[in-house]
Parts: structure tokens; C-alpha cells; sequence
């Protein structure tokens, strides 16, 4: 039985992009979801404005993938906080994203800006 | 691992609560921490986050099966809108019943007596040898499939080419004596590796091998059915190793074979086993072991795995040919025969439901039944559509409303289908009830060796899966199309009309198109009643050429303990006396072959002066021994010359022939002192002199009567069960106890069986023609009810509908009586249609079950006409309150309520 898997939130584009960078800001270890939001809108200099909240779906779904896994632990004000980790899978699939992202990336530049005769 | 999603989705929703909320604490302090003020602090955390509600409906969306959540949400519907209309569900839910119903306790008919496979090991492997020569074979009892001789049946089995086991067994009759109690009893003679080759095991003590069955008369062994023990010797284990009578000779009971194994030839059920080297003892007048031209046995082989079957049929045909040609080998074959060895064929058969001999007496019945009860399902189904429609109109508000505000029309449809499966299942549900109950009523209409040992009523997973598959077409016939036509897009677009006015006309085209076809389809039924009831009448007043009333009739074999053929006809003749002399007895006949006792004696004649058209062809006529006074007691006429009396003896040899004899032979002349002989020969000795003509009498109620030749018993050769005819002044069945002890008084070793009125014979014997009969009435009389329903519906409706019209044209000056005809006209439309076509589908289908008619011919005008005159005359009767109702419109009205 197929389970659906809906993404209302973010577009078709961006929702790929947007596991590719929960994956990344995981590797350098685990973290909250608030920390993941602020990392990511951080360290891409306030250019990826999304909605906090649909980060959670996101990691709902890499969850079921399997590439993070999630424990409760308790936040730096010493709060239950829910924590997620990237597994084994998800550090392999986070390679794999990687160079499939820089590819596209080469690919689109190459379009946009050929290079100069 | 998915299932487990949708089923710990709940707890994941709530973990993802709490997260989201601890993101808007985090937030909330960051933001205090930054200098906002407490309130705005939280509202800025929310903004940030967005909707909390629309992310955890997006995760437990993620774990949604979606098929699942829909078909709960239509169910929960569903029965919602069931529950609103009680009327509706209930009377489709009922007619559903009783169609789905019908089918299933014909279906389970049809199971029984023709799709069952024999409850041994494995039965697709087995195959029943079938030979193809013009080799007479001689018939025990029952044996009407292939027959061989014993010998080539050890030739076969020895020769182990083509099978990995050959078994034989023929059917017979056997006396067996039991703590002072004779009684006959059905005898299966088998051969040794029966059991083991079918793979059938013990209820009790042991089953025959190959030992019990190596040397003629060496094993005194017998093994007893399951039904048998339990019906005879209260199933107590302690019958094996006794000892009981066989035909006089003591046998000992080895065992007693599982329950549920009746034989294996359905419709003859097997009392007793016995080894087929016992011949002996089992018809002791026989003596057919050792001789190649006796051929009797059925031989039936079970295929060895994994070979292609063509290679076993080669290999099975090589062994056959060989075996005959061992047999041409010997000395004293017959010129006539070594032809026919030259030219035999063997087949092989598929055996898994073995001889079926129910299967061949009932299939065309259970065909024709099972082709009534479709179409009862048909005209319920159009019923239910028929109100489906209707209903699908009166809810058009509601599935313009949802398609308006969004739904799909798939949801709709879906929707619909819904409703209509569920009704369906709620039907499929009731008619196993109704099933129940009809196949009990069905039973009861069965004779009794047929209800009780071969169909019974009861539930399996075959007939619970046949009830719903058919519950679930029937649900997809009424509510598919009605769904699709309600649903149509143009209808989105009605929504601006108000409710009370007009549905669009499809809907009502629709129902035309289905009511024509209830009245089509009863007209088949009701043509189909016509047919099978003048069979029964026709069948029932036959002129069978005797007197039934007050006749008795029983079986005796003295044979079995006299093999002396003199003895047994002393016996018959002592028999005769004692009966005489019971009060209340006005004559006793007894007869080889005569009616209704089922057995049927062939012969070859030569007769004088009589030569047939083509040389080669045998003068065949029946041959029954009759004693003195036979006649008399059947009310037999004699037409002319006289009958047999005491004084006819061993010498000289008369004989009485039949009318139809004298017509067939005997061409204009004077029947009286003919001379024949049985038997043909090259140097014919005509020792029989024809001394009277007697009136035809029926063998049974279908066949004619077929040439006779009467001789007195005295003068019997061929020794076999006789059945006696004894007439009374009163009720026949009375005498029973009588005649029972006087015939102890002249051997309590000889049973006496099947003894009944003939009337009842007769009536068992036409079950077939009176169980078409009084279901093809009950069928087309419920068809014509629920076609009469529809008819009044569209009728009723179509007038309700043009109420308006109709008072605006009687404002205009119409009159009532142009109203009515105009109403009436409409339906007889309908009707006409209807008739048209259900006589054309009547006269295609009354073809195939021409062969279940009896004095009335497929094509029966008579019938056809009648037929349609009662549907012409019940559509006129639906149509006539409507349309009374439409000429008694008050215009000022009608038109006041538009």
C-alpha cells in the first residue's frame, strides 16, 4: 500500500534542497529542530526565508528514510527537547547529494554563463 | 514497516505537537533574550514557525493510507444515508435476498451433483478407460459407463505401462443376514488394491489389499461403507471380525471405509465391499471370473505423476491392444467378435468426480434451474437499478450541492457504488437464509436416496464465496450505471432549477430502458413456466397402460440363495400364493423388467415370416417373464388370443406379445400362432408360439412402450430380481406389514425391498419435471409481480411528473378519458417493447431445454401467446391507477402547485 507522500509546503525543487541542507548543518552533530532552522537560515545568509515550521516535516520524512534518527534530550535552557542525528544512511546519501547538487549546479552555470570565448 | 507508519502515526502526531511547541518556547526565550517585549516575543515565535496545525496535518498526511481513510469516510456515509431511508434499503436489501438467495441453493445443487470431486487422494489423477468396439458388455446392476471382462482387467493391471494403479468394480445387489435380520443391500465389487490405489483409508479395522482378492473364493472378506455401520450396526466397533451373511455364505467384516467415501460412481451408494474374486458368493447364479466375453467391471486407473498424459494414453492404448490380441490368441473367439478387437479404441476419461451418474441424470435440470434463478437475479437487480435511478433523482439536490462546493465526480460515483455494494452484501448476507431454507424446501421435493444420501443442505467456503461474488456483481449491475447517470456533469449546471421541478430526462429514459427489460425477462420466465408446467401435466395424465391406483410394488431376489433356477421359481410361485391369501389382496403379479422397477431386459428374436429392412439388423425387442395373472393385477387388456395361466408350463412355449410388437412386426398379420425364437441362428428353431396380444404399457412415464415380448415365468432362463405387483381393494401402503410376514413365513432369508406404492415410483420417478415445473411457476410468477412493481413506478412517476402538463392540457379542453389513454399508452409501450424482445430471447432460449420437455414442443405458440397476453394484461392492470389518477387531475390545481 502506497503512502503518500505530500510537500504543500515547499516546492518540488526547494524540498530536495531543503533535506540536502538539514543533512549537512547534522554533520556537525545533533541537534533541535530550532537550531537546525536558525543554522540553516544562518549560514545561508538569510537567502532561504523559509517558514520555520515546514522544517518539520522535513525531518519527519528523513526520518522515515532512515537517513536521521531522533532521541529526546534536554536543550541548553534545560528543556525536553527533540534531537535528531544523521545516520550512516543519511551521511551516504548526504555525499551522494552533494556532488549530484554541484553537477547541477555546474550544469546551470554552464548555461547561464557560457564560458567566454 | 509502512503498515506500522499508519498505525503509530497517532503517537508520532503527538511527539510532533510537543516539538512544535518547544520550538516556540526556544523562540520565544531567544526573542526575550533580544529585548522584545513578552507578549510580542510570542506572537513573533509563531510567526515564525507558521501554522502548527497545517505541519502536523502535512506529517499525519504522510502516514495516510489513502484508499483506507476515504473508504471509512464513504462508509460512515454509507450507512448514514441508509439509515435515512429505510424503505429504500429495505426493499432492495429483500429482493437482493431472494435473487441472491435462489442462485445460491441452485449453485449449491449444481455443486454437489455436478462439480464434485471424489473425496479420495489426489483425484485429478484419475481416469476412467473407456473402450470404443461394438463388444457387448453385460450389465450387473448399474454399469452404464465402459465395461471389461475380468480378465482383461488382470492384463491391464499387470501390465503397468501406463498407470501407477488400476482398480475395477461393478455394481450389484446382495442379501445380508445379521443377527437373524435378511436385508438387501447395494454391493460395490472391487478389486484388491482398491482402496490402496484411491488412497481411502479405514474408519475401523483394515480395507482390502491385494491379498484379499488373489484366488476365486479364497477370502471370505467384506468391508463395510461408513454410512452403512452407522445406519446397520449402530457404528460399533466391534462389527470388525464378525461374522455375517452374504447370499447365504458366512463373511467376515475386516473393516469399515472413512466416512464421506461413498464409491466411486455418485448416485449408486455402496452398503457393502466385496472382493471381486468372491463373485461367487455375491451372484451365485454367475460364474463370469474366467471368461474374456463377460464384460462387466469398470475400470478406472490412477496416472502416474509427472508423465504427459498423451504418453500415458499412448502407452495405456498399447497395453490395451496387447491384452486383446492376447485374447484373439486364444482358441474359440467368435468371427463376429475378432472384427470388433480389431477395430476397438480405448479412451481415457477424466474420473475426478468418477462415474457420475448424478451428474448425467440431472445436468440438463440443474443447466435449465440455474439459467430461471440467473434471471430472477437479473429482474431483482433491474428492481433495485429501477429505484436506484429513482432515488439518484430525488437526491440530485445533494450531488449537485457536493459537486458544486468540489467533489469530484469519481467521489460521487464511488459514493454511489458504495451504497450499492453495501446493500448488495446486505443482501448476500440475508440470502444465505433464504438459501437455506429453499434448498431445504428443494430437498424435500428430491427423492429420498437422492436428497438424503447425495445432496444435503449446509454452508462451505465455495457457496459462501459463490453468494458474495454474485452479491457484489449484482451491487456493480443496479448501481453502476444509475451512478454514472446521476453523476453526469450537465446536471452541475441544474443546480439554479428548485428541487420539486423536473429531473432531466435521462434518468427517466433510463428506467424506461430498464423496465423493458424486466418485462422482457419475466416474459422468458413466464414462457419457461408455460413450457415445464404443460410438461408436468402432460407427463402426470401420461396413459401409462395399467392401473396404478392401489398397486404395490416390491422388490425380491430368490436367486441369490436358490442359484437352481427351479428353486427361486418355486419360491416365487409359493411367494405369489401366500400373498393371495392376505384380506384385502385382488391380484398379484410379478415381473423380470416390467414397469418401473428399472431394470430392462433386451433380447434378439427371430421371427417367422418377418424379415428385417436390412439383413445385418437384430429384430430387438424387451423380454419380460411375467407369472399367471400379471395382467390381470397391472388391469393389463388383453386385446387378443389369451393370457398365461397355471397351466403353462415348462412346454409348450407361448409367449404374449404387445401391441406395439404387432404393429412393428407383424405388418397386418394375425399376431395368433406366429412362430419365434430368442436368439438368432443360421437354422433358426422356431419354438415359440405367440398365443395373445396385450395392450403397450410404459416402462416409465417419459419413454413409449417399447416392443414386448411376455413369457411365463416357468419357462425363465435367466434368473434376477423380480418386482411384484400386488393389487388391493384399499390402500395400497397398508398391506406392507402383511405381506412382509407372510413372506417371512416362506423364508425369512430372502428380503423383500423398496417395497412402496407405485404411485409414489411414478412420482419419484418424474422429481425432474415436477421441480422445473413448480419452480419455473414460482419464478415467473415472481417476476411478473416485481415487473408489474417497476411498470407501476415509472407510470406513477411519469404522471406526478407532468402533473402541470397534464392540468394545463385538460385546462385546454382535453378530456379525463384522452388522459388515461395516453397514460396506458405509455406503458403498453413499454410492455410492447418488453414482449417483443422476451419472445425472441424466449424461443432462443426454450431451444436448449427442449430436451427436458415432455408432449410440448420449445416453440409453443400456444404457450408464447398466453405468455404475453398475461404480461400485456398485468401491465395494463400497473398502468390503470396511474392513469386514472392522471384523468382525475383538477386543472385549477395543478397548476396552482406549479
Amino acid at each position: 500500500m502506497a503512502i503518500k507522500d505530500r510537500q504543500p509546503l515547499a516546492g518540488e525543487m526547494l524540498q530536495g534542497t531543503l533535506d540536502l541542507l538539514i543533512l549537512q548543518t547534522l554533520v556537525l552533530g545533533p541537534a533541535h529542530g530550532h537550531t537546525v532552522a536558525h543554522a540553516i537560515e544562518r549560514r545561508s545568509e538569510d537567502v532561504l526565508q523559509v517558514e520555520h515550521g515546514s522544517l518539520y516535516p522535513a525531518l519527519h520524512r528523513l526520518q522515515v528514510r532512515g537517513w536521521i534518527a531522533s532521541f529526546w534530550g534536554t536543550s541548553e535552557n534545560n528543556r525536553r527537547a527533540r534531537y535528531y542525528r544523521l545516520t550512516p544512511a543519511g551521511r551516504k546519501q548526504l555525499a551522494e547529494q552533494t556532488s549530484h547538487w554541484d553537477r547541477l549546479v555546474r550544469a546551470v552555470n554552464q548555461v547561464l554563463r557560457p564560458v567566454a570565448e | 514497516m509502512e503498515w506500522s507508519r499508519f498505525v503509530r502515526r497517532t503517537e508520532w502526531d503527538r511527539e510532533r505537537a510537543e516539538e512544535v511547541e518547544q520550538y516556540i518556547e526556544i523562540e520565544t526565550a531567544d526573542n526575550l533574550a533580544r529585548g522584545m517585549p513578552p507578549a510580542e516575543a510570542r506572537s513573533a515565535a509563531r510567526r515564525k514557525l507558521g501554522n502548527p496545525a497545517l505541519i502536523r496535518e502535512e506529517i499525519y498526511r504522510m502516514n495516510t493510507i489513502g484508499f483506507m481513510e476515504t473508504f471509512w469516510r464513504d462508509m460512515r456515509y454509507t450507512l448514514r444515508v441508509l439509515r435515512k431511508s429505510p424503505g429504500y434499503a429495505l426493499v432492495a436489501v429483500l429482493s437482493l435476498a431472494l435473487g441472491i438467495g435462489a442462485n445460491t441453493s441452485i449453485f449449491s445443487l449444481v455443486d454437489q451433483v455436478m462439480l464434485r470431486t471424489l473425496p479420495v487422494r489426489d483425484p485429478a489423477r484419475l481416469v476412467l478407460l473407456h473402450r470404443e468396439d461394438g463388444l457387448a458388455g453385460t450389465a450387473v446392476e448399474d454399469n452404464s459407463e465402459s465395461v471389461f471382462s475380468y480378465p482383461m482387467y488382470l492384463r491391464l493391471r499387470d501390465d503397468g505401462r501406463a498407470f501407477s494403479g488400476v482398480i475395477a468394480r461393478a455394481g450389484t445387489a446382495v442379501t445380508i443376514l445379521y443377527q437373524a435380520n435378511a436385508e438387501s443391500a447395494g454391493a460395490d465389487l472391487v478389486s484388491g488394491n482398491f482402496f490402496g490405489v484411491l488412497g481411502v483409508r479405514a474408519a475401523a479395522g483394515r480395507l482390502f489389499t491385494t491379498a484379499d482378492d488373489d484366488a476365486p473364493m479364497a477370502h471370505p472378506v467384506v468391508v463395510l461403507s461408513h454410512a452403512y455401520w452407522v445406519k446397520r450396526f449402530a457404528a460399533t466397533p466391534a462389527i470388525v471380525n464378525r461374522t455375517v451373511h452374504l447370499n447365504g455364505f458366512p463373511m467376515t467384516v475386516i473393516g469399515v471405509s472413512a466416512a464421506g467415501f461413498n464409491g466411486i460412481s455418485p448416485g449408486n451408494m455402496p452398503d457393502i465391499y466385496v472382493p471381486i474374486t468372491m463373485l461367487g458368493a455375491a451372484v451365485p447364479t454367475w460364474n463370469a471370473l474366467d471368461n474374456p466375453r463377460f464384460r462387466w467391471l469398470n475400470i478406472m486407473a490412477r496416472t502416474s505423476a509427472g508423465i504427459p498424459f498423451e504418453k500415458t494414453r499412448a502407452a495405456a492404448v498399447a497395453a490395451y491392444r496387447a491384452a486383446l490380441n492376447a485374447e484373439l490368441a486364444r482358441p474359440g473367439v467368435h468371427a463376429s467378435d475378432a472384427k470388433a478387437y480389431r477395430n476397438a479404441r480405448l479412451e481415457l476419461r477424466a474420473a475426478a468426480q468418477g462415474i457420475n451418474e448424478l451428474r448425467k441424470n440431472n445436468q440438463g435440470a440443474l443447466l435449465a434451474l440455474s439459467a430461471m434463478v440467473g434471471l430472477v437475479l437479473l429482474i431483482a437487480c433491474a428492481n433495485v437499478a429501477s429505484l436506484t435511478i429513482a432515488r439518484a433523482t430525488a437526491r440530485q439536490r445533494e450531488l449537485r450541492i457536493r459537486l458544486a462546493i468540489g467533489a469530484r465526480r469519481w467521489d460521487l460515483i464511488r459514493q454511489l457504488l458504495l451504497e450499492g455494494l453495501t446493500l448488495a452484501l446486505a443482501g448476500g448476507t440475508l440470502g444465505l437464509l433464504v438459501a437455506d431454507w429453499t434448498t431445504r424446501t428443494l430437498l424435500r421435493m428430491l427423492p429420498q436416496d437422492l436428497a438424503g444420501d447425495w445432496v444435503t443442505a449446509g454452508l462451505n467456503p465455495w457457496l459462501l464465496a459463490f453468494t458474495f461474488a454474485t452479491a457484489l456483481l449484482s451491487g456493480l449491475l443496479f448501481s453502476l450505471v444509475p451512478a454514472i447517470q446521476a453523476t453526469r456533469p450537465d446536471l452541475a449546471g441544474a443546480l439554479r432549477c428548485g428541487a420539486a421541478t423536473a429531473p432531466p430526462t435521462g434518468t427517466v429514459w433510463l428506467r424506461k430502458v430498464v423496465v423493458t427489460a424486466q418485462v422482457a425477462l419475466s416474459l422468458v420466465l413466464v414462457v419457461a413456466a408455460g413450457l415445464f408446467g404443460r410438461t408436468l401435466f402432460n407427463i402426470a395424465r401420461i396413459d401409462l397402460g395399467f392401473r396404478p391406483q392401489n398397486l404395490l410394488t416390491f422388490k425380491v431376489d430368490a436367486s441369490r440363495s436358490r442359484p437352481n433356477l427351479a428353486d427361486s421359481v418355486a419360491y416365487y410361485a409359493d411367494l405369489k400364493q401366500r400373498i393371495s391369501t392376505v384380506p384385502g389382496v385382488t391380484g398379484v403379479g410379478a415381473a423380470s423388467g416390467g414397469p418401473f422397477s428399472n431394470s430392462n431386459h433386451s433380447a434378439n428374436i427371430t421371427l417367422e415370416g418377418y424379415h428385417p429392412p436390412k439383413p445385418e439388423d437384430e429384430v430387438d425387442v424387451q423380454e419380460i417373464a411375467v407369472n399367471p395373472g400379471f395382467f390381470a393385477a397391472l388391469d393389463i387388456p388383453v386385446r387378443a388370443g389369451r393370457e398365461f395361466s397355471e397351466r403353462d408350463g415348462a412346454a409348450p412355449k407361448a409367449v404374449v406379445a404387445n401391441e406395439a410388437f404387432v404393429k412393428r412386426y407383424c405388418s397386418g398379420r394375425n399376431p395368433l400362432g406366429l412362430h419365434l425364437m430368442f436368439g438368432g441362428s443360421n437354422h433358426p428353431v422356431l419354438d415359440r408360439e405367440i398365443v395373445g396380444v396385450v395392450g403397450d404399457s410404459r416402462g416409465t412415464s417419459r419413454d413409449p412402450a417399447r416392443e414386448a415380448l411376455y413369457f411365463p415365468l416357468s419357462q425363465w432362463d435367466k434368473p434376477s430380481s423380480l418386482m411384484f405387483y400386488v393389487r388391493s381393494a384399499g390402500d395400497a401402503g397398508l398391506l406392507g406389514p402383511s405381506i412382509r410376514a407372510v413372506a417371512r413365513s416362506a423364508d425369512a432369508n430372502v428380503p423383500l425391498w423398496e417395497m412402496s406404492p407405485i404411485t409414489l415410483l411414478i412420482g419419484d420417478s418424474i422429481y425432474v419435471e415436477r421441480l422445473l415445473a413448480m419452480l419455473s411457476v414460482a419464478f415467473g410468477a415472481l417476476a411478473t409481480l416485481l415487473a408489474a412493481l417497476g411498470l407501476y413506478g415509472i407510470v406513477a412517476f411519469t404522471v406526478a411528473r407532468r402533473t402541470a402538463e397534464i392540468g394545463l392540457r385538460m385546462a385546454l379542453g382535453a378530456l379525463p378519458g384522452d388522459m388515461l389513454r395516453m397514460v396506458v399508452l405509455e406503458a403498453a409501450r413499454l410492455a410492447l417493447a418488453g414482449i417483443v424482445i422476451g419472445s425472441a430471447a424466449a424461443l432462443a432460449l426454450s431451444r436448449l431445454v427442449e430436451s427436458q420437455l415432455f408432449g410440448v414442443k420449445a416453440a409453443d405458440p400456444v404457450i408464447l401467446t398466453c405468455a404475453a397476453a398475461l404480461l400485456a394484461l398485468v401491465a395494463l392492470g400497473a398502468a390503470l391507477a396511474p392513469g386514472l389518477r392522471a384523468a382525475r387531475i383538477d386543472p385549477m390545481s395543478a397548476l396552482k402547485y406549479e
